[in-house]
């Protein structure tokens, strides 16, 4: 099924029958190119896509045009469910590598909506669930220094493949550049060769030929500041590795 | 004074300046990071030492409130 990964080991999973009529709500699959700007912000909106395969991005220009990251999808994401009420996003969505998306026209979730409302709540925690990952993706550039924040990426990034089956908790491929990772976390391509490279001095992370390697994920998470529980992974399925919850003050 | 545990606070650590590939990265603290060119590193250099001189002399002179107002307070 295309939407095998859909809130995969998540504290929200999908069952079968409600994963397959999802997939019959798809109309049609797409592929489209690596780098390629798929959705326009401010465009109108009849339809949502699922990320089968590959990566894709939101992103939002300043004045000048610097491009700033504002999220990354993986597979068994949905990169702009959230354009189903809004009918257009504020923002632009664009592909990372070659992707294949799934299709899924508006109407057709009106139906499925009102035809399975325990579906339509699953649909709604994953937009919640972008939404908590912005809430900590405002953490890590309001708080984290740079090592910290690059750190915390690769922390969420790792952790999020492991959930679809695209890490093994070590290894994975991240197809990110250098500048595409300082649009991330809010630094300068200069910044964030210095950080890693620091990162692999310190022996906590290797990043090769687009696959990272964690060699230390405790301590990772620890620079970080990573706590994984806004991500709402089954923990058994997909443990940790590292930091545990943020230090709370109050 | 400490920025751990209240946002407000100023921070008594100082940035951390390091050059790399002609740029200056600064790491501050509360998450403040930049890259500057050199030149622009040295302008940001003298400003800050005049600010934190003044900032000195204010401190001096000027009692800072840390709370806030009974009435100020949000319910």
């Amino acid at each position: 099924m295309k939407t095998d990964l859909f809130l995969r080991s998540r504290t929200t999973t999908v069952d079968d029958a409600d994963r397959t009529r999802l997939d019959a709500a798809i109309s049609e699959v797409r592929r489209y190119d690596r780098r390629r700007t798929v959705i326009r912000h401010n465009a109108p909106l009849d339809s949502s896509l699922y990320l089968v395969s590959g990566w894709m991005c939101r992103t939002i220009d300043n004045n000048q045009g610097d491009r700033q990251l504002v999220s990354v999808q993986v597979p068994g994401d949905f990169v702009d469910l959230h354009g189903y009420p809004l009918k257009a996003l504020d923002h632009d969505v664009s592909t990372l590598t070659e992707v294949e998306v799934a299709v899924v026209r508006h109407a057709d979730l009106d139906a499925l909506v009102a035809e399975r409302p325990a579906l339509a709540r699953k649909l709604w925690f994953s937009t919640l669930l972008d939404a908590a990952i912005h809430r900590e993706w405002i953490f890590k550039l309001g708080r984290l220094p740079s090592h910290g924040r690059v750190a915390h990426f690769l922390c969420e990034t790792e952790l999020r493949l492991r959930a679809v089956g695209l890490s093994d908790g070590i290894r994975f491929e991240l197809p990110l550049t250098q500048p595409d990772l300082a649009e991330v976390c809010g630094l300068t391509s200069i910044h964030v060769n210095r950080v890693l490279r620091d990162l692999r001095e310190r022996g906590l992370v290797t990043l090769r030929d687009g696959v990272a390697e964690l060699h230390d994920g405790a301590a990772l998470a620890r620079l970080g500041e990573f706590d994984p529980r806004y991500l709402y992974l089954d923990s058994e399925a997909v443990p940790a590795l590292g930091a545990g919850p943020r230090r709370r003050h109050v | 004074m400490s920025d751990r545990g209240n946002p407000r606070a100023p921070s008594d650590r100082p940035a951390v300046a390091t050059a790399e590939k002609g740029v200056v990265l600064l790491d501050g603290p509360q998450g403040a990071v930049a890259a500057l060119t050199a030149e622009a590193a040295i302008a940001t250099g003298e400003n800050l030492r005049l600010a934190a001189l003044q900032a000195t002399r204010q401190r001096r002179t000027v009692v800072i409130p840390v709370t806030l107002r009974t009435k100020d307070r949000l319910p």
